[in-house]
């Protein structure tokens, strides 16, 4: 009998085998079926799926064997292993290497052997795919070729080919994930629920200006100036839709600090996922210095057009109404005229100038809502009051209808000017003699609040439109009511800035009603919902902590 | 009742039409002053007032800072000051009452009610 000498590989061809971490597992249906369909096909007794360890051949699947390995030494696939090619040996006793071999002179009785080498991805020969049979056998190409085959289905079975090209799929996955994190300009840090951060890409880096390796582990409070880690992780678990307060899922403009202790304008925006059963807080955030210094210099922009604008026609408006009041002395009539053409454009136009620097901080969602719990009656009666004296001048009642207990959260100035602004439309376009109702009534989680008119309707392909600004259904309206054709753009602005609807509903001929909507406040007795801790205030600095800052500044500066 | 007021306003033409407005419409004595420091030095010298009417927004000394070195001394605690203002509005208006004036009239204002305006102000 001859041994097997050692592959030149051996070392490798051992590591390959551990590496695949098979050796003494229990017998698999994956292999076991390659076995039965190989000892089927060649219509042999044995078949083995066995691999060459340093001292032993172990077989992960058999058939016709009840050993699960023999010694190396007496291995006939120790030999099969040295060729690429398999090892056929037709009769044993004719072959002077295995002829007093004790597999070959006792059991299992081994005449015939085909072993084709079973390779790992690497190329080094694990073991073999062998048909083994008592009686002198010979094999035929087709034959040859199939052991191949069977042989190549091992080997993938071996390698467990679908797991590593799962694993290669993640691998390209998360290559592509992680350039993206690194390529985006904005910080991405994701912490755990203990506040320390996870990962850092390269942006939250150059914001922060810190090496990631000092982010990572570090508290993430740190970044945040005032932020402390107690009051930031109850937030954590506030609802979006609930609370000002809320941080998951809420966009918030709050202060970043670097390392170096400075401070700049981050907006923020945190979402979580569950990873492994445990929370994953992913913040991104934007260094926003250069957004809000454009903010600024647009506020002061409309701050000084918004004076020098007002300045000159302070003049204007002032001297002419001496005039026109008499206070220069008497005036002809035609003069008188004149000199009151000059002083209602005059108005028009500083009203004009106020709307438009109105509805351009609205739009701009730069102007400040202060929005405390307000009654709806309230409201109503100080709009009412406001425009009763032009009501009176034009003939026209006004009525309140506000059903008891309605309460908004709301910006009081905000909403009666829009309540102003609608009721004066009402009142213009109201025929003498009639009546305006002023309504406002609870519906679910939200108050409607009407002025309902009986002047002459609105067309129904004109009711979105009104909203427009400049907006005019006839041309020639804004010139005789008077009105700067901004009142409903600026009530829109208003009501869409408090998270309310506005629309109008009409017949035409049968008068027309506006309606908008503003969140109810739960009265008393009524539980607040649930994150809510008191009025909340836009545009206000959160409580201390990270939260909303929901904007600074804005608006004209005085003059 | 009017009686003695101190108008401060960087803008000439404004002075003018207030003046003549709070003078012949109002019945005030009007004393001018066209800058904060003027303000000050008519306070020190031409008081005492009884009742002062300061632009917000003006070069150097605004009317905010007008208002602190007044209190300092120059007037007495009791005299009512009245903001004159572009700003519009209504929440801008507490704001600046916060800042220890009586009121705040906006411009433009008309001059056949800024006396009454004014009175309504100072009648608290």
């Amino acid at each position: 009998m001859r041994e097997a000498p050692l592959p030149d590989n051996e070392q490798a061809r051992l590591a390959a085998l551990r590496a695949l971490a098979i050796l003494d597992t229990p017998q698999e249906e994956r292999l076991d079926r390659i076995t039965r369909i190989a000892s089927a096909y060649f219509d042999v007794p044995i078949c083995l799926v066995s691999l060459v360890d340093e001292n032993r051949q172990w077989f992960k699947s058999c058939v016709g064997l009840e050993v699960r390995e023999t010694p190396r030494t007496v291995s006939f696939c120790a030999h099969a292993i040295l060729s690429d090619d398999a090892l056929v040996i037709s009769d044993s006793h004719a072959d002077e290497r295995f002829h007093d071999n004790p597999l070959v002179t006792g059991p299992p009785h081994v005449r015939f052997y085909a072993g084709q080498p079973l390779s790992a991805p690497g190329g080094e020969k694990l073991g073999t795919l062998c048909v083994i049979d008592h009686r002198p056998r010979r094999l035929d190409a087709a034959q040859l070729g199939c052991l191949r085959d069977l042989a190549a289905w091992t080997e993938n079975e071996l390698a467990n080919a679908e797991l590593a090209s799962a694993v290669g799929d993640l691998r390209e996955s998360e290559a592509r994930l992680r350039a993206i994190m690194e390529s985006v300009a904005e910080a991405i840090v994701t912490f755990g629920s203990d506040g320390r951060v996870l990962t850092a890409n390269p942006a939250a880096e150059a914001i922060f200006r810190v090496p990631a390796e000092r982010l990572v582990g570090g508290p993430v409070d740190s970044l945040i100036e005032g932020a402390d880690w107690t009051q930031i992780s109850r937030r954590l678990e506030l609802p979006a839709d609930e609370s000002e307060l809320a941080i998951v899922g809420r966009r918030q403009a709050v202060e970043g600090r670097r390392r170096d202790g400075s401070i700049f304008p981050l907006e923020l925006v945190v979402s979580e996922a569950p990873v492994h059963g445990s929370r994953l807080f992913i913040g991104v955030g934007q260094d926003i210095t250069e957004r809000t210094q454009s903010e600024r210099l647009k506020d002061e922009f409309i701050s000084i057009v918004g004076h020098e604008l007002r300045t000159p026609l302070t003049s204007i408006r002032g001297s002419l109404g001496l005039i026109a009041g008499g206070v220069m002395g008497e005036l002809a009539p035609e003069v008188r005229e004149m000199l009151g053409l000059a002083v209602d454009n005059a108005d028009r136009l500083g009203r004009l100038i106020n709307d438009i620097l109105d509805i351009e901080r609205m739009q701009s969602g730069r102007a400040e809502l202060s929005c405390v719990p307000l009654p709806a009656n309230g409201l109503v009666a100080d709009s009412i009051r406001i425009v009763q004296p032009i009501a009176d001048e034009c003939e026209v009642t006004l009525s309140a209808e506000v059903s008891p207990g309605a309460t908004v959260t709301a910006d009081a100035d905000r909403i009666v000017q829009t309540l102003t602004n609608l009721i004066n439309n009402a009142v213009k376009f109201a025929p003498a003699r009639t009546s305006i109702a002023v309504g406002a009534e609870r519906t679910g989680d939200e108050v409607v609040f009407s002025v309902r008119d009986s002047g002459r309707g609105i067309p129904a392909d004109e009711l979105d439109l009104v909203f427009e600004r400049f907006h005019q259904v006839d041309a020639s309206d804004a010139r005789e009511k008077g009105g700067t054709g901004l009142g409903l753009a600026i009530a829109r602005s208003i009501v869409e800035q408090h998270g309310g609807r506005i629309w109008a509903e009409s017949r035409e001929g049968q008068g027309a009603t506006f309606c908008f909507t503003l969140p109810a406040c739960p009265s008393e007795g009524e539980p607040a919902p649930a994150g809510t801790e008191g009025p909340a205030r836009v545009g206000e600095p959160a409580p201390a902590g990270t939260a909303g800052r929901a904007r600074v500044g804005g608006g004209e500066a005085g003059a | 009742m009017p009686g003695r007021l101190l108008l401060v306003d960087d803008e000439d033409d404004i002075r003018a039409v207030a003046s003549v407005s709070l003078e012949r419409v109002g019945g005030w004595t009007i004393v001018q002053a066209s800058s904060g420091a003027a303000a000050i030095a008519a306070a020190q010298s031409d008081g005492p007032f009884d009742a002062v009417l300061l632009d917000f927004m003006m070069p150097e000394l605004d009317g905010p800072a007008t208002l602190s070195r007044l209190r300092q001394g120059p007037l007495s605690p009791d005299v009512p000051v009245v903001f004159l203002t572009a700003k519009v509005q209504a929440s801008d208006r507490a704001r600046l009452a916060g800042l220890g004036a009586a009121g705040v009239i906006a411009k433009p204002f008309d001059p056949m009610r800024l006396p009454d305006e004014l009175a309504r102000i100072l009648a608290g």
